[in-house]
């Protein structure tokens, strides 16, 4: 569903990512796991098609974001890790704006903000101005917004920061469910313990290099640990680049 | 570092790391300085050919040069003091770090001293470029001593403190008394008022015969009007005039009493700001989470009204105008540039030809200020795009992923800004072209193509306006009037002298060849044709601006 090929973003001197490639299949939740500063955001941001990677190719659902960027970017619903929406509209207004966007029936946006909505426990502050939200209720409301196209991908950046614990097991129960409704679901994440408990396949970056790919299994092979939980292969595996 | 008021160091160190960081913004930056340097230079020149020229009348005492250096400083006093107060609101009430500021241990007297020293700067500029080299033109005509040189730019810089005080100390008085949500109310209100006054007074028959008089006595009531004690800009050019007679006592009574004026300024908004400044903060906070929107049905008037535009297009107009009406700085520039065309209007009344001149004369005056007309209109038309349109993509903000990741392309988004912004400035150029044409006694003909004229100019600029603020997009302001003030700004509006020049050609050719041509061949439809043909060429120069402008913006978009 998702393809990385050799893809490497520069800033100047300094690489960020450094020829990454990945496969991501479709349907199952893909955990990219790393400390900060280790390239996750760049990456999205690649992926989403914020940014232009310095080289290689990114394709998504097929279509590749260089050549096709509309197309890719109308299969994919992205929850950056910083909600900065319009605060001047209200959050029903906001969902309005994203569903005209992707161009979608009027009848269908309406139903599908109002299911979202409530999916997200957003009905009662629909009306009001995005100013006045908190940052876990601009958090959900970026979710709605990504979710309420209908994509084939969702790619969530850190989804569990500001996130209250309630809003925290809902956000991990709805993954779960839409990566067993066939949704792609790719998490960045430095939660360990999320990534352990959701992640069908994960992915390790350290310094925009990639680590380690596969499943929880492949990964205890790689690092010859078998009884080991996450937290104890990733400190291994990344040991010494930690910011300070 | 200790000299610099901390809350400007994020100010200052963020321009040098700018400039230190080389490669494209570098580019930009440089640029930018070349064109300022470019227009202080072109101000410098203008003012001391103007002074040449009217040097017999200025030696023999036909021409006072104390009305247009006072008209000068009053022009210069009103625009910073209007742009501080609108910077004050945004710094003092809305800016995003203001949460942090208030709840760092910095005393309330720093707190306000930096952000006024971050308001002079952001608005200062304009003095530097249309008044420091005017003042040295002016000096350099009279042969004026070094002691002139140096003590009236201190003189401008008092007459800066002033004006931003003034402004700082309005806008405290603003967010005290007016509730935010209620300011925007208050203020269309007031703008309403101020229009119906206008009218009634623009209609009374005492003001009628006195604007319209000669276009002689007019332009003198205009430049004496400056020259009224109540006139801002009447001490300080008072003082300049005696510097440049080598006097000193009068200059040094009128500098201690503007550094006066500063100081109870300064006195009367510290202890506003002490005694309500925390209060109007916090309702402002307040007021902005009760209000409740009717989302379904703007989202229903939108279809409606914006039904012929494609889904993601309306999106982007229906959002631009929303966002713009809801926030109150907007609502209080676009008052004051209203108010602005209004005096235009009301000033542009009084150049009625003279009645008693030839009939060539008549016709070659008429031509005049229908170029003048439309090139004063332009003038008009910039200053407000320069507040709203160019501004608009960078206003985008921290959001501005939104549409990165939207399947929109940069293009398309960039169009979408044209066609928000261009209905309404279409409108406000229709009716400031129309209603100048109509005020100099054109016929309907001219009144129409005048009209079409700003109409098509409104496209030209509006897109200029849009590609240039998507090439010098900034997107991490603090607060949105900062945005109008960055160097892309001021490349933009000194772009707009270049493009009016351009579009001056194929005006100045249409209404040249209407006024003189029928008279030599006398055809039925040759006026038509003419205005057209002419309005055909000022499209395809405006339509090819706007379609480089895009795609260079869009460029600079998509490299981000």
């Amino acid at each position: 569903m998702i393809k990385l090929e050799n893809v490497t973003k520069r800033y100047g001197s300094f690489v960020a990512v450094d020829n990454v490639s990945l496969t991501i299949p479709a349907g199952g939740i893909f955990a990219f796991l790393g400390v900060n500063g280790a390239g996750k955001t760049t990456t999205i941001r690649m992926m989403t098609g914020i940014l232009q990677p310095s080289s290689g190719s990114i394709s998504v659902g097929g279509f590749d974001l260089s050549e096709a960027p509309l197309e890719a970017k109308s299969i994919i619903g992205y929850v950056p890790d910083r909600p900065n929406l319009y605060p001047k509209l209200t959050g029903r207004e906001f969902l309005y704006f994203v569903c005209d966007l992707h161009r979608m029936n009027h009848r269908h946006a309406e139903r599908r903000i109002d299911e979202v909505l409530e999916e997200y426990s957003l009905e009662r502050w629909q009306d009001e101005l995005i100013e006045s939200y908190s940052h876990g209720m601009k958090q959900r409301l970026a979710t709605c917004a990504a979710l309420v196209h209908d994509p084939r991908v969702l790619i969530v950046d850190e989804p569990m920061v500001g996130l209250d614990p309630h809003g925290a097991k809902h956000l991990k129960e709805s993954l779960k469910a839409y990566a067993q409704s066939g949704l792609t679901v790719f998490l960045s994440t430095h939660s360990l313990n999320v990534a352990e408990e959701l992640a069908d396949h994960l992915a390790i970056i350290n310094r925009g290099s990639i680590l380690a790919v596969g499943t929880l299994e492949d990964i205890r092979n790689l690092t010859g640990r078998q009884d080991e939980d996450l937290e104890h292969m990733f400190l291994e595996l990344t040991a010494g680049s930690q910011e300070h | 570092m200790r000299l610099i008021p901390l809350l400007m160091r994020p100010t200052i160190l963020g321009a040098k790391n700018r400039i230190c960081s080389g490669g494209c913004r570098s580019l930009k930056e440089a640029t930018g300085a070349l064109v300022s340097i470019g227009m202080i230079s072109a101000m410098y020149l203008t003012t001391r050919a103007a002074l040449n020229g009217s040097a017999d009348l200025i030696h023999s005492g036909a021409l006072n040069p104390f009305a247009p250096l006072s008209l000068l400083l009053t022009s210069l006093f009103c625009m910073v003091s209007l742009s501080s107060a609108v910077a004050a609101i945004g710094s003092l009430f809305l800016s995003r770090d203001l949460d942090l500021l208030l709840s760092s241990p910095l005393s309330l007297g720093r707190f306000l001293f930096g952000r006024c020293c971050d308001v002079a700067l952001s608005t200062s500029w304009m003095v530097c470029v249309f008044g420091l080299p005017s003042l040295v033109a002016f000096g350099q005509f009279f042969g004026c001593g070094v002691s002139f040189f140096l003590a009236a730019p201190v003189l401008c810089l008092v007459c800066i403190l002033v004006a931003v005080m003034l402004g700082v100390f309005g806008a405290l008085v603003f967010g005290t008394l007016v509730p935010p949500q209620r300011g925007r109310g208050l203020l269309l209100a007031l703008f309403m008022l101020s229009l119906l006054f206008f009218f009634v007074s623009l209609n009374s028959p005492a003001v009628s015969h006195r604007l319209l008089t000669t276009s002689f006595s007019a332009n003198a009531a205009l430049l004496d009007s400056a020259s009224q004690l109540w006139s801002p800009g009447f001490f300080w050019a008072y003082a300049i005039l005696d510097l440049r007679e080598g006097k000193f006592a009068h200059a040094g009574a009128i500098l201690a009493a503007s550094c006066a004026l500063v100081a109870a300024l300064w006195v009367a908004a510290r202890s506003l700001a002490s005694r309500f400044y925390a209060s109007a903060y916090a309702r402002l906070r307040n007021e902005g989470e009760s209000l409740k929107l009717n989302s379904r049905g703007s989202q229903a008037v939108s279809r409606r009204v914006f039904g012929w535009i494609r889904a993601d297009r309306r999106a982007l107009v229906t959002k631009e105008y929303k966002v713009f009406a809801r926030d109150l700085t907007h609502t209080i520039q676009l008052s004051m540039l209203l108010a602005v065309c209004f005096i235009y209007l009301y000033n542009f009344r009084a150049l009625e030809a003279p009645a008693t001149a030839a009939e060539d004369v008549q016709t070659m005056w008429h031509l005049l200020l229908l170029i003048v007309n439309v090139a004063l209109s332009f003038l008009v038309i910039v200053c407000i795009c320069s507040r709203f349109v160019f501004p608009s993509i960078s206003l985008e903000g921290t959001s501005f992923w939104i549409l990165q990741s939207a399947p929109v392309s940069m293009r398309n988004v960039l169009r979408a800004k044209v066609l928000s912004w261009f209905l309404p400035m279409s409108i406000i150029a229709a009716v400031i072209f129309m209603s100048g044409a109509m005020a100099i006694g054109a016929d309907e003909l001219l009144v129409l193509a005048s009209c079409a004229c700003g109409v098509i100019l409104a496209y030209g600029l509006v897109g200029l306006g849009v590609g240039l603020g998507a090439l010098f997009a900034h997107f991490e302001w603090e607060y949105s009037s900062q945005v109008t003030t960055n160097v892309g700004s001021f490349l933009y509006m000194a772009l707009s002298l270049l493009f009016l020049a351009v579009n001056l050609v194929p005006i100045i050719l249409m209404f040249g060849a209407y006024s003189l041509v029928p008279g030599l061949i006398p055809h039925e439809s040759s006026p038509l044709i003419i205005l057209g043909s002419g309005l055909l060429l000022l499209a395809a120069v405006n339509y090819s601006c706007v379609a480089a402008s895009l795609s260079v913006g869009s460029r600079s978009l998509k490299a981000r």
